[in-house]
């Protein structure tokens, strides 16, 4: 009997510890790119309008170092405009670039220049399977072969695809039709899925949901619109679960977190504007601008992504980032990455260089280092 | 090859005297009292004339050559013939610079601002720069402003003009004219092209990488009709002008791509009529403008819904003008103006289909003449309605700031007061101090109020104080050899509520009123002429201007007290010219400081000083029963690389050779 009640409680305390935030230990074999030195790159994009080219800053993990001009230091030449995403696959580093229509091709160790691919417009960028996948502005995925660096084909997808993330053999590409604002994004508003071995749209997840859901991050229930508008960054949970930032019409309709099942069952989950997976928690900022008085109001939950629970709510209370951009938790260690802009002073917001601020998975800030301008994406090695 | 062969057969073809002047013509509203030269002595503000004598000995051929001449003046040139082009003076935006021809308005209601570069300086036989204040006492109101950059059209002589240049540049132009006593009948019409892909390079790291400039053609066509009937006692004309402009805008130099060109389409269209009367105490005048424009912008590409994207405004204005003087006494002048104006938008971008703002301005003047004394006041009273008409598509979605409100209507009263003094007159030199205290406001422009998410019904209306003092000494022995003017102007400024658009997130700005601007500066001009021999003459001329134009809103702000983006805190200009009896010969020079992208002044966004230099050569020549008048120049001889608009590289070294041809 105390054998049973004993095992017992260690039962009822196993459970209680799967309800929270997963800890620090690892539980996957770690990704090949961990070869090259654990570190972040932090996607500069700079200011097209005054022409301040893009960048990237690299957090060297290993040596507790941050350069934010190690591409124009090594190469002597400017990184390009308008950076996007990036992702590190095998030895290298691949960085789109929207106002140079192209992908940079860079050596992810020693930071040397190796290759410019033109691509117009290019966004979100994914590899997988010897290849590399960009979605372009256009309507278009191209698809980079990585051995000879160019861009071997090309398929028509819906209009403006953002983001892309990859499947069980399937790359799912949110359509946000973000041009067509006039007509309320009419053509946008689901996630078009191409298979990669024929490397052919096959299918389409779209982003309505018959029903309203309650969400539990602190606003009731999805009241009004139950489509999921203006889709753009994408991540993925352990059970592969998509999750779907749907940004809205920056007016009526507020920015929230789609969930994607493995059936292709999509649902409302979440109001944010930035969100990152890591395991089964999914860590979703919602971030809002006071027009009238240029005050940002931070809110950054945790939530359970096979519940949609707040796991921890007010996450990182005392050291909220001044104003979020883009977030990203490393697979190993759940340290979370998260960029903000350096003021909230009008005149200088989109010039002035960018903070990153970096947080155990508990939500005590670790560090908070200057990056460049605008810090748009963080991509690990 | 051609120019030279021109070049041998000049030699046996007669000059003519290189001072031939052009037919002249009373101007309205403004009385032109002023000589081609610098001002003159009884003047209340900084004035700056230049006919097309002036230009073409100084080897002016195009239109911003002239206007980099004016003192104290802030271009922006997107680069290649036809490129955009804006003109702000004394750390003012380019909204608050007043633009006439011929008297009649130059307008912009949906940007605000005017585009000079759709203008040619052969369309031109005059332009007159004035800060601060008018020459005339009796004035449109319209023209009271800030900076008023009055032109005047060249004269309808019977003439051929036609142009070569580099970077596929052609021109023609030609007038005629049939004159029956005090009638003129008169026609103008002109059409241009360029190509404009000249070579640029872009700084990349520590090396440049060299392109040419593409997808940047540009033509135009422009042609006019005027009736005027002149007598000692009135004026009258009535002119009709129609230009359309096509352009393709190469968008800003960007690394490692070459982007698709968008399409920018103008029409505009005029008909102008004006009347003045004369007396010998009295004067009063009537002028109406109705003005047609059409700006269709297009971009073309996969993007967007449709694979294009259009923006299409059309803007009509109905102005008119009334006015009398009266001169009380031999010292005291009145004027009272009046003037009542209707201007429409249309677009597809607005809140809604059709905006309209009506306007009625009055201002009552008051002058106090001497020789050596003068003095003017002014009180303006500004009247603006606002009406708007029709909704959007309910589609649109509006942002927190938008709504279906209209902009208020704005009731305001400013003055103006100025006097010059002779402070002393010699056998050689006299001296003349002026000055100038006086608040002007801006209303915001149709964009500003109403563009899809970026404009803001609430906006208050821009209100500027300006305070000037300036000195011109001048030489006045006429039998001297060597004769010379000079002149120092200081001025302050202080905006207030500025008008800017700021970003809410990333992709959505809206304007808002924002900033204070303080503005320090100083000009100074100087002009020389020497007869060094019977039919040689040397002439010299710099203007140099000193500007601090700063932000003013808040002392924590990281942008107190910095220089405003893209205003130099130094600019200087100079020309020498030797008039001889085979040509005139000029060297140009131009030099701006160092001038920031970025309100923060941002490293990478600085755009470097730089110097250019020009030269030209030209002749008169006698040609059967015409006047032929053939200029040669070469621009930016040393083929410096600079940009006025960051993104935006101008032409490097490039030559033009104009050929003019008077019957």
């Amino acid at each position: 009997m105390k054998q049973l009640k004993f095992f017992a409680t260690l039962f009822v305390a196993a459970l209680s510890f799967a309800s929270c935030v997963d800890d620090e230990t690892p539980k996957f074999v770690p990704s090949p790119s961990t070869v090259l030195g654990e570190g972040a790159f932090v996607l500069n994009q700079g200011n097209q309008r005054a022409k301040i080219g893009g960048s990237y800053s690299f957090y060297d993990w290993e040596n507790n170092e941050l350069n934010n001009s190690v591409f124009s230091t090594v190469n002597n030449r400017s990184l390009g405009d308008g950076p996007q995403d990036g992702v590190v696959y095998g030895s290298k580093l691949y960085v789109s670039l929207f106002g140079s229509n192209a992908v940079q091709v860079i050596d992810a160790k020693t930071h040397k220049f190796i290759r410019t691919i033109s691509t117009p417009q290019p966004q979100g960028i994914v590899a997988h399977g010897g290849h590399v996948y960009v979605a372009n502005n256009t309507g278009h995925v191209s698809k980079i072969d990585t051995l000879n660096l160019s861009v071997k084909q090309r398929v028509e997808v819906g209009p403006n695809p953002v983001d892309l993330v990859v499947r069980d053999g399937v790359l799912y590409v949110s359509i946000s039709d973000g041009y067509n604002y006039n007509k309320g994004y009419a053509n946008g508003k689901r996630l078009d899925k191409i298979d990669l071995v024929r490397f052919r749209k096959v299918g389409e997840v779209k982003l309505l949901y018959a029903e309203p859901v309650p969400l539990d991050n602190g606003r009731g229930s999805a009241e009004g619109n139950w489509e999921g508008v203006n889709p753009t960054q994408m991540t993925m949970d352990e059970d592969g679960n998509i999750f779907v930032v749907c940004l809205g019409d920056y007016a009526k309709i507020p920015a929230k977190v789609w969930k994607v099942t493995k059936e292709d069952k999509a649902s409302t989950f979440a109001l944010g504007n930035i969100a990152a997976a890591h395991r089964h928690s999914l860590y979703v900022i919602n971030s809002q601008t006071d027009w009238k008085t240029g005050a940002v109001s931070v809110k950054w939950d945790v939530l359970d992504t096979r519940t949609g629970k707040v796991l921890v709510e007010k996450f990182a209370q005392n050291n909220l980032p001044l104003d979020p951009i883009a977030m990203n938790v490393h697979p190993r260690t759940g340290r979370v990455l998260v960029t903000s802009r350096g003021s909230l002073d009008a005149k200088v917001k989109y010039t002035s260089p960018g903070l990153l601020y970096t947080y155990t998975n508990k939500g005590d800030l670790l560090n908070r280092s200057t990056v460049g301008i605008e810090p748009y994406a963080v991509v690990f090695r | 090859m051609l120019f030279a062969l021109l070049s041998l057969f000049s030699l046996v073809v007669p000059a003519v005297p290189n001072d031939w002047r052009d037919t002249t013509r009373q101007l309205l509203p403004v009385e032109v009292i002023a000589s081609s030269r610098m001002q003159q002595q009884m003047v209340t503000h900084q004035q700056w004339n230049m006919g097309q004598r002036d230009w073409q000995r100084q080897g002016a051929v195009q239109f911003a050559d002239v206007l980099r001449r004016l003192p104290g003046v802030q271009l922006r040139d997107y680069g290649g013939a036809g490129a955009q082009i804006s003109l702000a003076s004394r750390g003012l935006g380019a909204a608050h610079t007043v633009v006439s021809l011929d008297g009649f308005p130059v307008t912009d209601f949906s940007s605000g601002t005017v585009d000079l570069g759709r203008f040619r300086l052969s369309d031109f036989g005059q332009v007159q720069w004035t800060i601060a204040d008018s020459p005339a006492l009796l004035t449109s109101v319209r023209s009271l402003g800030t900076a008023h950059l009055a032109l005047s059209s060249a004269s309808s002589v019977p003439r051929l003009g036609v142009e070569w240049g580099s970077f596929g540049q052609i021109a023609v132009d030609a007038a005629a004219h049939h004159r029956s006593g005090a009638h003129t009948l008169g026609v103008q019409g002109s059409y241009a092209r360029a190509d404009n892909d000249f070579p640029y390079r872009v700084a990349n790291g520590d090396t440049f990488e060299y392109a040419r400039r593409s997808q940047s053609p540009w033509q135009r066509w422009q042609g006019s009709a005027h009736w005027l009937w002149q007598t000692p006692q009135h004026n009258t004309q009535v002119r009709l002008n129609h230009q359309q402009h096509m352009q393709q805008l190469p968008g800003a130099v960007t690394l490692y791509t070459t982007l698709d060109g968008e399409e920018l389409r103008t029409h505009r269209s005029a008909v102008q009529a004006s009347h003045v009367v004369h007396g010998e105490q009295w004067q009063w005048q009537w002028a109406g403008q109705y003005a047609a424009q059409r700006l269709q912008y297009i971009d073309r590409g996969e993007e967007y819904p449709d694979a294009m994207h259009e923006e299409d405004y059309h803007q009509y204005e109905l102005w008119n003008t009334l006015g009398a003087r009266y001169d009380l006494s031999s010292f005291w002048q009145v004027a009272y103006a009046v003037d009542a104006s209707h201007t429409t938008l249309r677009s597809n971008i607005g809140r809604f289909e059709r905006v309209g703002r009506a306007a009625l301005q009055q201002s009552v003047s008051l002058r106090f003449l001497l020789p050596t004394t003068m003095f003017t006041l002014r009180g303006l009273r500004h009247d603006f309605f606002h009406t708007v008409l029709g909704h959007a598509t309910e589609a649109l979605p509006l942002m927190p700031w938008e709504s279906t409100a209209v902009a208020s209507d704005a009731h305001e009263w400013t003055w103006s007061v100025s006097a010059a003094q002779q402070l002393w007159q010699t056998r050689a030199t006299r001296g003349t101090l002026r000055g100038l205290v006086q608040t002007l406001f801006r209303m915001p422009s149709f964009t500003e109020n109403y563009y899809h998410h970026y404009g803001n019904a609430g906006l208050r209306p821009e209100r500027t104080q300006q305070f000037s003092l300036g000195l011109s000494v001048e030489s006045i022995r006429l039998s001297s050899s060597f004769e010379w003017k000079g002149s120092v102007d200081v001025y302050h400024n202080r905006v207030l509520d500025r008008i800017m658009g700021v970003p809410v997130n990333q992709t959505v700005w809206r304007t808002t009123n924002l900033d204070r601007v303080r503005a320090w500066g100083v000009d100074v001009a100087t002009q020389l002429q020497f007869k060094l021999a019977p039919g040689h003459s040397l002439e010299g001329a710099v203007t140099t201007s000193w500007q601090s134009v700063v932000d003013d809103s808040e002392r924590k702000s990281a942008t107190y007290g910095l220089q405003l983006p893209y205003i130099p805190e130094a600019t200087a200009h100079a020309v020498v010219v030797w008039s001889n009896p085979w040509c005139d010969f000029s060297l140009t020079a131009d030099y701006a400081s160092e001038r920031h992208a970025t309100a923060n002044h941002w490293p990478s966004a600085r755009l470097e000083p730089y110097a250019t230099l020009h030269v030209a050569v030209g002749r008169n020549l006698r040609w059967g029963c015409c006047n032929w008048h053939t200029q040669f120049v070469v621009n930016n001889l040393t083929n410096a690389h600079y940009e006025l608009v960051r993104g935006y590289p101008l032409p490097g070294r490039s030559v033009l050779w104009r050929n003019t041809w008077l019957f």
